[in-house]
């Protein structure tokens, strides 16, 4: 489950980091990462939920191997017979302090341009 | 014995709470702080189970059920004294209640509670600093349409 979540969030921070980064420090990127983050979490973990659903004829199909490698290798990291999961741990961890640096910067440079503006004005 | 998932959940928790408060009205500065007390306090509560991670999983397993076979390694030895010293600690509950959580048992060892507990934080803190950044934006905005344009001869407009 670890590794699953810990696979969705390292997408998560490349896509969304590139975005913001190529949109030039845009407010709205960043706004909407967090559902973006929420999507890629579900995405990751889909195959999972999709055994569980209902019309199991056409969703255990996705859930199969290698088709449910489109949820960010999904099958490719179960079958890893590792003791990955304080790593996920580490990996989740590290994935999320990296976005809240993301967001601590932004709000230090949008607190920096609100005092210019009242010191302008 | 807990995962350590469940023990850090439990650590990262008592900045979070504290931290509340200051979700509601948050700046760059508030954030910065409860994010480096969540890391802190999620490491520390770790630390007593921290020689475990540094034994192979054979001597890890001998040293929690028993099994296989024993290993006098010094290194082994080393970390088994240290494990022991620190869960024998009668200060071992300042760790985030790292004792009282290793006596609660249950089936998955706390796994599902703490996963769900790590997310919900995350979560929360995401979208509060998500809150701040937009607040922040239509302040500027605002700032920005009231400024007196120089060109209009200093009339607000």
């Amino acid at each position: 489950m670890l590794k699953h979540l810990a696979a969705g969030l390292l997408v998560s921070l490349v896509v969304l980091l590139g975005l913001y980064t190529a949109r030039g420090r845009d407010t709205k990127t960043l706004a909407v990462a967090p559902f973006w983050i929420l999507f890629f979490e579900a995405w990751s973990f889909l195959p999972s939920i999709l055994k569980h659903l209902p019309f199991r004829s056409l969703t255990a199909g996705l859930a199969q191997d290698p088709i449910n490698n489109i949820f960010f290798f999904y099958g490719f990291l179960r079958e890893l017979r590792t003791t990955g999961g304080v790593w996920a741990l580490a990996v989740i961890c590290f994935v999320w302090f990296y976005f809240l640096t993301v967001f601590i910067r932004h709000l230090g440079m949008q607190e920096k341009a609100l005092k210019d503006l009242g010191k302008g004005a | 014995m807990a995962t350590p998932v469940m023990h850090i959940a439990a650590g990262m928790s008592f900045p979070f709470f504290l931290g509340l408060p200051w979700l509601l009205r948050l700046t760059s500065k508030k954030l910065l702080v409860v994010v480096l007390l969540m890391i802190l306090c999620g490491s520390a509560a770790v630390l007593p189970d921290a020689p475990r991670y540094f034994m192979r999983k054979e001597e890890a397993d001998y040293l929690r059920y028993g099994k296989g076979k024993p290993v006098s390694r010094y290194s082994f030895e080393l970390n088994a004294f240290a494990n022991a010293a620190a869960h024998d600690s009668p200060y071992i509950n300042a760790f985030a209640f790292h004792g009282s959580l290793d006596a609660y048992h249950s089936e998955a060892r706390g796994f599902r509670e703490g996963i769900l507990a790590i997310f919900f934080m995350f979560l929360t803190v995401l979208f509060a600093a998500r809150a701040a950044i937009l607040r922040n934006e239509k302040e500027i905005r605002r700032i920005e349409k009231n400024r007196t344009p120089i060109s209009s001869g200093g009339q607000a407009t």
